[in-house]
């Protein structure tokens, strides 16, 4: 944690908003007392309330609900636009995907921030989650064959909802980097990602797997595997037997999940989850993309040592810049000044990588 | 335009698929395509055969179990998953499934999700609505139910899920499992059995382990191939193009994208140092470029740090391995090693 002594009060409340001309990501005196004294009053215990998820949408600032697909599942996602944005501009674009379990909901207003600072910003739902599409299988035969390609048919279907699997949560987020690449007015080659908690890690594996990423923000990340060689490890026995279950009869066994949406999901989640380290792409993200991660002192629900802090020192090559929110926990960062503190460095990330939108 | 994606499509798709074809004489005799009399085998002494029912992302699949004489549901028998190449079904691999039986193994041969007699993938041809409060409708709606989606990592992870399925076939046992691919499916055994320790042995043949001189990083991706992404992201549909040998089916452009960002070789360094590698390649092989297997099977093989073999078959090209003295040999080593290492 850095603090600044000596200027003026005024100079240190001018530094909140005009990050641009101030180092970032410092945490002056006056924001760590401001943090502590609203610690105190506001415990976060488990999730977040839902009067932390409000915000009005900025003035002059547009949204426009859309559908994107991700393998050929139909999507949520809302877009916000700045108020200058005009389609026959060129304006950087991030994709903003939810937390473990959670919706978009909790995370409008991070992308309103960004667009009030002049960013495209597109909030999505992963598959199976929110407002977007689940999962659909059939419920009766296949009349199908290889020689017709396409069969559309009326048919008896099954569809399900809240599958937590990290990699297709990956895939998500990149078939939405499709979608707003698209997007008259988004230049194609100036695309950042934003996630929170679990979709924090992906922040690790974007950029990893996808050149069009050109930057990155995580908040409260989750970077597990710091001491991971990469081999698969032997599956637990109730999770073979589990995968077993699934393979055979076409439905596992299901459990509770979640923190500030509770939620059922498929046992399958503890295998996919344990199999996702994002650790494990450190070497595979280029040079070229800056990395901006910012975490809780008080992270309660994971070590930023082994994690976000192992990943920076991890990281040769290429810049990784860490924030540390002092006094709050995991779920304080989303509201109050923690949240101000980490939207507007986010915001100037994006910005000082990306350029500005014309 | 969409012919000439399809053009590029088709041999981009066939991994260096190489000037050969293109040069006379001798290119015109090279076997390129498996026929029915190819896959054809009789049924050894003893051997029999169960068609089957398992899951995949929920998606019904279909496979075909060999199990070999004297099979007994209280014994505990060792059990190989066999998966197709390109475009390719369990046709071609029956015969592999029935070799490896009569060796003493049980063989599962799969459809992959959208192929042979397995089911195809279904996404709404209209609104559906549900709520993650209610996990689980059923309902009636008009949908697609698209077939032939090529996808390496969807392939993957129908070879994992044939794995669970066999271990829970009474008589096999459970730590004893050994995967088999051919072609496309060669590079898959490398990243099945990178991402799932209960390959014990993995075999692949004239395997397509591309990615040795490719660095683990990101690439841009081809303004053709950026292009259909981004209309099936915002459409939910792309281009088709036509590809494949035995029997060519239209897929989907993604195809290209995902083959393209597809290297079974950056998986090597995860497989377990107890997992028992063989790669068996043809000597004249004519769609992996110039290296032909230099950079791939042979080179896997000897990278990896654990049981690891490289068998040459000399004098055959690519699908000449499917037939006569080369599914011999190729065969029976296959076989051999998993009996050696399971």
């Amino acid at each position: 944690m850095k603090f600044r002594k000596g200027p003026l009060l005024a100079t240190a409340m001018m530094l909140v908003c005009a990050v641009a001309t101030a180092e970032l990501g410092e945490i002056t005196a006056e924001q760590s007392e401001e943090l502590k004294q609203w610690v105190a009053d506001n415990p976060r215990d488990g999730g977040t309330l839902r009067s932390d998820w409000n915000y009005d949408v900025p003035e002059g600032v547009t949204t426009k609900d859309v559908t994107y697909y991700s393998d050929e599942i139909p999507c949520y996602a809302k877009i916000f636009y700045p108020t200058e944005f005009s389609a026959d501009g060129s304006w950087p674009a991030i994709v903003l995907g939810h937390g473990y379990n959670a919706k978009h909901y909790a995370i409008e207003k991070h992308a309103a921030r960004f667009a009030e600072r002049g960013l495209v910003a597109m909030v999505i739902d992963f598959r199976s989650y929110g407002m977007s599409g689940g999962y659909i299988s059939l419920d009766q035969d296949d009349p199908t064959t290889d020689e017709v390609r396409h069969n559309d048919v009326f048919a008896r279907i099954k569809v399900k909802r809240t599958r937590l699997i990290s990699h297709y949560q990956v895939e998500d987020y990149r078939s939405a980097i499709s979608y707003i690449q698209g997007e008259p007015g988004v230049d194609p080659e100036r695309i950042g990602t934003w996630g929170s908690s679990h979709s924090g890690g992906h922040q690790i594996s974007l950029p990893a797997l996808d050149a069009r990423v050109k930057v990155s923000v995580g908040q409260v990340p989750a970077i597990g595997g710091h001491d991971w060689d990469g081999k698969p490890r032997p599956m637990r026995k109730r999770l073979l037997e589990d995968a077993i279950l699934r393979a055979r009869e076409g439905q596992g066994a299901e459990i509770e999940v979640g923190f500030s949406f509770r939620g059922t999901v498929d046992l399958e989640t503890q295998q996919t989850g344990s199999e996702y380290q994002p650790f494990l792409y450190v070497d595979r993200i280029p040079e070229s993309v800056p990395i901006l991660l910012i975490y809780a002192e008080k992270e309660e629900l994971f070590n930023n040592e082994t994690h976000a802090v192992a990943f920076a020192a991890a990281r040769k090559e290429g810049e990784t810049k860490l924030i540390e929110v002092p006094h709050i926990g995991h779920f304080q960062i989303y509201s109050g000044p923690a949240y101000e503190i980490a939207v507007e460095a986010a915001a100037a990330w994006y910005l000082k990588h990306l350029g500005t939108g014309h | 335009m969409t012919d000439r994606i399809a053009t590029c499509g088709a041999l981009a798709a066939l991994i260096c698929a190489t000037v050969l074809m293109g040069t006379p004489a001798e290119a015109q005799e090279i076997k390129n395509s498996l026929t029915p009399e190819d896959w054809a085998y009789t049924l050894p002494d003893g051997v029999t055969t169960k068609e089957v029912k398992w899951y995949s992302e929920s998606i019904q699949c279909w496979a075909k179990v060999f199990y070999p004489k004297d099979f007994s549901e209280k014994a505990s028998r060792p059990a190989i998953v066999l998966g197709h190449g390109w475009t390719g079904t369990h046709s071609s691999m029956e015969k592999y499934g029935a070799r490896f039986a009569k060796h003493g193994l049980v063989a599962m041969v799969i459809d992959y999700r959208g192929w042979g007699n397995s089911g195809g993938f279904i996404s709404p041809l209209q609104d559906i609505r549900t709520d993650d409060m209610v996990r689980h409708t059923t309902l009636t709606a008009t949908v697609r139910i698209k077939r032939t989606r090529l996808l390496p990592m969807k392939q993957v992870e129908d070879y994992r899920n044939a794995i669970s399925y066999i271990q829970g076939e009474p008589g096999v046992d459970p730590d004893r499992i050994g995967i088999w691919g051919s072609s496309y499916s060669g590079g898959h055994v490398v990243t099945v059995a990178a991402l799932d320790a209960r390959v014990k042995v993995a075999v692949g043949q004239v395997p397509a382990i591309s990615g040795k001189n490719v660095p683990m990083a990101p690439r841009p991706i081809r303004k053709a191939l950026l292009e259909d992404a981004i209309k099936r992201a915002r459409t939910g549909k792309g281009g088709e193009f036509k590809t494949g040998f035995s029997t060519p089916r239209m897929v989907d452009i993604e195809t290209q994208l995902e083959a393209s960002q597809y290297h079974p070789y950056h998986y090597l360094y995860r497989i377990p140092e107890t997992t028992a590698l063989l790669f068996i390649g043809a000597e004249n092989e004519e769609l992996y470029g110039p290296e032909k297997n230099k950079d791939r099977g042979e080179a896997a093989a000897n990278e990896h740090p654990g049981p690891s073999k490289y068998i040459d078959i000399r004098g055959i090209t690519h699908f000449e391995m499917y037939i006569d003295e080369a599914f011999e040999r190729g065969s029976n080593a296959a076989a051999a090693w998993y009996l050696a290492y399971l």
